[in-house]
């Protein structure tokens, strides 16, 4: 993957328009990055400049400052890999006064990832971080435990998942982008109670729950026993999900789980999603997204496509 | 449109041969190794082929050793998993994609009488160092392993050196018979017992992994996923443990003890070391910064941990410092001894 000489064949053709719209969020182009998975951005420039995405969407916030879990948190797994961080982040007060000034700085749109342990976390994160324009828009991610349920996943739950989604998209004017855990029996029944609760977007998907053991020791390979499966392992299942999505639910969508090429990237967007985010990628090659976008746009070339909407969601049959 | 990147520059294999039982050590060559090339820090190689994901991940070895002149690295591994497996059947000419140099390598110092300690594997990045540091300072390094084949390959290269080479086997078969930390202490002058009295780091943190543990099978807690709580509770028994009437006699005896190492005249043996650097198992660096805590002794600690990006964007790899959590990428793998918490 990161060997590949792609360089953009300009032949007399029209330079393909990539800008898509989601909602009332408007991006140059379909490629994103995943949270947790690109940092606060800043790690990455001696690789990039993550100026060239449409957005980059930062690490997962919760209102109190995180240590995350005990290690190993990342277990490799065949074409995947499982990860058990644990939301390590610095908390919102933290994050808002060292990071949100550095991410101001990016020409591209900055996502904010947010996450709670109750539905008063996500109150409180939404309040907060309203205010300030560095941030195009939040991603609200309902996998976590709720504590005051037991522990059970919000996104699990559709009830929950339009309660936090009506209570975030009450405080909160930007975008509202909700990203969806996998980990449920119908993916288009979550997806229907982010729309109900007022969603402008949705993702999908977060990583699949799952865990690894170590015979030799007889111990699970993570600290933290279990952890998110990701990956080129999952992308079948996340473009399922997509394409299962898509077809019932009229709102844009961020594909995403195990692309690591501009050809996974396009199977993502022929199935509905208006843009992707490379996740896993990164960490392999923190140039992977922009090889992604440069390979989209040499298939645009290829296929004389002039604008990248035309593709989104235009299988054929 | 074009894209401005960086890409990951691939390296030719000159050479990949078996230099001990489970050991190898391969060449590379690749293009303007510059002055960010130090002792300490880390390359990040891609195993699979162009285009493939198996296996997925990279992997992180430090610097063996660099050719500056002919721009030629080596890195020493062992075969431990399915990736360093792989890596032992690649052949001269194959290439391989890596990120590096990454993270931050060992302070390098001059005129001071220095002590480095390896364990096993954990010596390859000592030898760099080392080689660096020669000149410029006087170096004794203490060599161990369980077998005599476990260091006879570091004996060979640090035989090249102009540096004090001390050897320490589990079974005896070569040089000291017992444990590296075992032969720093008589290399140091230490009362062999000295400094064991107190429950040492590791035996703490290991009680706090079974706090944790015993908390994780809660079956109520086992979905929270919070550690935060844990973590607490686990500082508040380590701080009860400390605080217990029932250690106050240990740790009285331990400054008689310290004071009798004095007395024997290690303060003397002190001023003669400046600077340690160690990297090895878990348990040895453990005791080697307890030694530098104990006689106030500066040092540096090359850490591993289970890494994934390797540069800094996925937290996977961190340790727990007197900074809270730090990225063994990013802040490491080089750290103060006096900074880790081990």
């Amino acid at each position: 993957m990161s060997n590949d000489e792609l360089s953009i064949d300009h032949t007399a053709k029209n330079e393909p328009d990539l800008r898509v719209r989601l909602g009332p969020l408007q991006l140059k182009n379909p490629v994103l990055t995943a949270s947790g998975t690109f940092g606060y951005g800043d790690e990455v420039r001696d690789f990039m400049d993550p100026n060239v995405l449409g957005a980059i969407t930062v690490k997962g916030l919760t209102v109190e400052p995180t240590s995350g879990n005990k290690t190993p948190r990342i277990a490799e797994t065949p074409a995947g890999m499982l990860n058990s961080i644990g939301l390590e982040n610095p908390g919102l007060e933290k994050f808002i006064e060292e990071k949100i000034e550095l991410l101001g700085e990016f020409s591209t749109e900055v996502l904010v990832n947010i996450s709670g342990h109750s539905v008063e976390d996500f109150i409180i994160l939404s309040e907060r971080l309203a205010p300030f324009e560095e941030i195009a828009g939040l991603e609200v991610n309902v996998s976590c435990p709720n504590i005051d349920k037991g522990g059970m996943a919000f996104g699990t739950d559709p009830d929950l998942v339009y309660e936090i989604t009506r209570k975030v998209k009450a405080r909160y004017d930007g975008p509202v982008i909700v990203k969806l855990s996998p980990n449920v029996t119908d993916i288009v029944e979550m997806a229907q109670a982010a729309d109900e609760g007022g969603a402008d977007i949705l993702s999908l998907i977060n990583t699949l729950l799952g865990m690894a053991i170590n015979v030799q020791k007889r111990e699970t390979v993570l600290g933290n026993t279990m952890g998110g499966l990701s990956g080129p392992a999952v992308k079948p299942v996340a473009l399922r999900m997509v394409y299962e999505v898509a077809e019932a639910i009229d709102l844009p969508l961020i594909g995403m789980g195990g692309i690591m090429n501009s050809e996974d990237a396009l199977e993502f967007l022929l199935a509905g999603a208006s843009a992707v985010s490379v996740g896993t990628a990164n960490l392999i090659d923190p140039a992977a997204s922009v090889n992604i976008l440069e390979g989209i746009i040499n298939y645009c070339y290829e296929q004389e496509i002039d604008d990248i909407n035309s593709i989104i969601g235009a299988l054929k049959g | 449109m074009n894209i401005e990147k960086k890409k990951p520059k691939p390296a030719e294999i000159l050479e990949n041969k078996k230099v001990g039982t489970d050991y190898y050590l391969m060449k590379l060559k690749t293009d303007n190794i510059d002055e960010k090339w130090t002792p300490g820090r880390f390359v990040h190689l891609k195993i699979s082929t162009p285009q493939t994901y198996d296996p997925l991940l990279r992997r992180p070895f430090s610097l063996f050793d660099i050719d500056r002149k002919n721009n030629i690295l080596s890195l020493l591994y062992c075969v431990v998993g399915r990736g360093t497996k792989i890596m032992s059947r690649l052949v001269s000419g194959e290439k391989l994609d890596f990120l590096g140099p990454l993270g931050q390598g060992f302070s390098l110092p001059e005129g001071k009488t220095i002590l480095a300690v390896g364990g096993g594997m954990g010596t390859a990045p000592l030898f760099l160092l080392c080689r660096e540091l020669a000149f410029q300072n006087s170096i004794t390094l203490i060599l161990g392993g369980n077998l005599c084949t476990d260091v006879e390959f570091f004996k060979h290269r640090f035989g090249e050196l102009d540096i004090d080479i001390k050897i320490a086997t589990m079974d005896g078969s070569c040089g000291y018979k017992g444990t590296a930390v075992d032969l720093m202490k008589k290399h140091l002058g230490v009362n062999k017992d000295s400094i064991s009295k107190e429950p040492t780091s590791e035996q703490t943190i290991s009680k706090n992994l079974n706090n944790k543990r015993t908390n994780d099978k809660k079956p109520n807690n086992k979905r929270t996923n919070n550690k935060q709580p844990n973590k607490k509770e686990s500082n508040q028994k380590e701080k009860n443990n400390k605080e217990s009437g029932s250690k106050e006699p240990n740790r009285e005896e331990s400054i008689i003890q310290e004071k009798k190492v004095k007395d024997a005249g290690f303060i003397e043996q002190k001023k003669k070391l400046d600077f340690l650097y160690t990297c090895g198992p878990e348990i040895m660096l453990s005791a080697v910064k307890k030694i530098s805590d104990h006689f106030g002794i500066p040092g540096e600690v090359s850490l591993e941990e289970r890494m994934g990006c390797g540069i800094g964007i996925c937290l996977s790899c961190v340790c727990d410092t007197q900074n809270g959590n730090q990225r063994v990428c990013k802040e490491g793998p080089i750290f103060r001894l006096q900074e880790v918490i081990l």
